[in-house]
């Protein structure tokens, strides 16, 4: 279930043990490693690095923000804490642009 | 590590330009010279897509049934699109919009009698988008791109009006290459799931700007002191071509430089480049469609950047040596 609610002022409150998923009316393709995504609702389009795709294609849902930054980690080399630090930067710019749902926010 | 590289551009934006306005009159002046014909989508290319029926009336808002979208109509003339149950609504200013009934392929066209003296309101927006939306939804996808043949593989110029579309279409015509279009096409799958690039039918038009490097269109433009429409029969080959597959993707622009050059791009911005020409707001089911066809076309071609400069008339000859190049490449 989306937690309804969930407001700009509790962005920050976002932790490793949020669970998100994509919001329903975002058209996603990746290419080549990279991403492009489409929020209908405000008409703006988005790209998405590398390591922005990996993470986007993890927020599914099933897998909160601290089992996606364990497996950035492992995947680009960097230590547990910048991985996560990054995984919450790029999860609060996806929730600020309506492109994620909260599904668990604790 | 990396920033997250999210980058944020306005969809919008590449709908909104003005400087098509002649093309989208083709909507009304050829295929809807009296505003209530029944098109086909595009006669004898498109065979198994249905005809959408197009009714006009002059008319206020308040004879449309818009109650139950809230107050959708904006306040200027940019085009709003709205959708509500499997009707979808396209506004122009606040008293002229079109209502498209997929089920039945009705479009209901309102145009307000003030709004009758700006051609490009009734041509484009309630036209035109219509026709677009109703393509997709019959399994063709649009790109505004130019595209002809050049050493037997398809050439796609992709980029917003005023990029060099026009002028690179008619150094490929004057060049006698295998032509497909000049502004739009739509991107599709044959039953085996093979891309394929079909043309959306228009005349080829020949302005100002493109002329004045072929001294076979500058005179006749001079003559006419206007756009010269090209049909199809004086295409190279007597028509155009159908059912290509991709091949390069140019993106164009105009260089400073003397020489023409081409530079590989990655995929990946080649797809952040078309999506703007190509993916106009619709349900989410349709463009998450279009954005999969896009992509798979994006992963089918060889993309690069494609600066032109001062030499246009050699522009397929360059074009010829970096397909021969790319050939010996693989």
């Amino acid at each position: 279930m989306v937690v309804p609610g969930f407001m700009e002022d509790r962005l920050t409150a976002l932790s490793a043990s949020t669970l998100l998923t994509h919001a329903p009316d975002v058209p996603s393709r990746p290419v080549e490693g990279k991403g492009v995504l489409i929020n209908l609702d405000s008409g703006h389009y988005f790209s998405l690095n590398e390591t922005g795709q990996f993470i986007w294609a993890r927020l599914n849902g099933e897998q909160d923000l601290g089992a996606i930054a364990a497996e950035v980690a492992a995947e680009y080399e960097v230590n547990p804490e910048e991985a996560l630090d990054d995984t919450l930067a790029l999860a609060i710019e996806l929730l600020r642009e309506g492109l994620v749902d909260v599904i668990r926010a604790e | 590590m990396t920033d997250s590289g999210l980058h944020m551009t306005l969809l919008s934006q590449s709908a909104r330009v003005r400087s098509d306005e002649e093309r989208y009159l083709f909507a009304i002046r050829d295929a809807f010279p009296h505003l209530e014909a029944t098109p086909t989508a595009a006669p004898g290319i498109y065979p198994d897509s249905r005809p959408l029926q197009y009714t006009y009336k002059e008319g206020r808002k308040s004879d449309l049934f818009i109650d139950s979208l809230g107050d959708p109509i904006a306040h200027s003339l940019d085009f709003n699109l709205y959708h509500w149950k499997n009707s979808f609504l396209v506004s122009a200013g606040e008293r002229s919009f079109a209502q498209c009934f997929w089920d039945d392929a009705r479009v209901e066209v309102t145009v307000h009698p003030d709004d009758r003296e700006n051609d490009w309101v009734v041509a484009h927006r309630l036209f035109f988008l219509p026709l677009l939306e109703w393509m997709r939804r019959a399994g063709y996808y649009p790109i505004h791109a130019a595209a002809f043949a050049v050493a037997g593989r398809t050439i796609l110029v992709s980029g917003p009006s005023g990029s060099g579309k026009s002028t690179t279409s008619l150094a490929a015509l004057a060049a006698g290459a295998p032509f497909l279009t000049d502004d739009t096409l739509f991107v599709s799958r044959d039953p085996g799931g093979m891309l394929l690039l079909n043309p959306f039918p228009e005349p080829v038009k020949i302005g100002r700007e493109s002329a004045r490097w072929f001294p076979q269109w500058r005179q006749d433009f001079v003559e006419r002191h206007g756009k010269i429409s090209l049909p199809d029969n004086k295409l190279p080959g007597g028509g155009r071509m159908t059912n290509c597959a991709p091949g390069l993707l140019l993106f164009p622009s105009f260089s400073e430089e003397k020489v023409t050059s081409f530079e590989p791009m990655s995929r990946s911005e080649a797809m952040v480049r078309l999506l703007p020409q190509s993916a106009i707001p619709s349900t989410a089911r349709v463009l998450q469609s279009h954005m999969d066809l896009l992509g798979d076309l994006v992963e089918a071609s060889d993309p690069y950047f494609f600066r032109f400069a001062a030499d246009v008339p050699d522009l397929i000859a360059h074009i010829d040596r970096l397909v021969r190049a790319k050939g010996r490449s693989h």
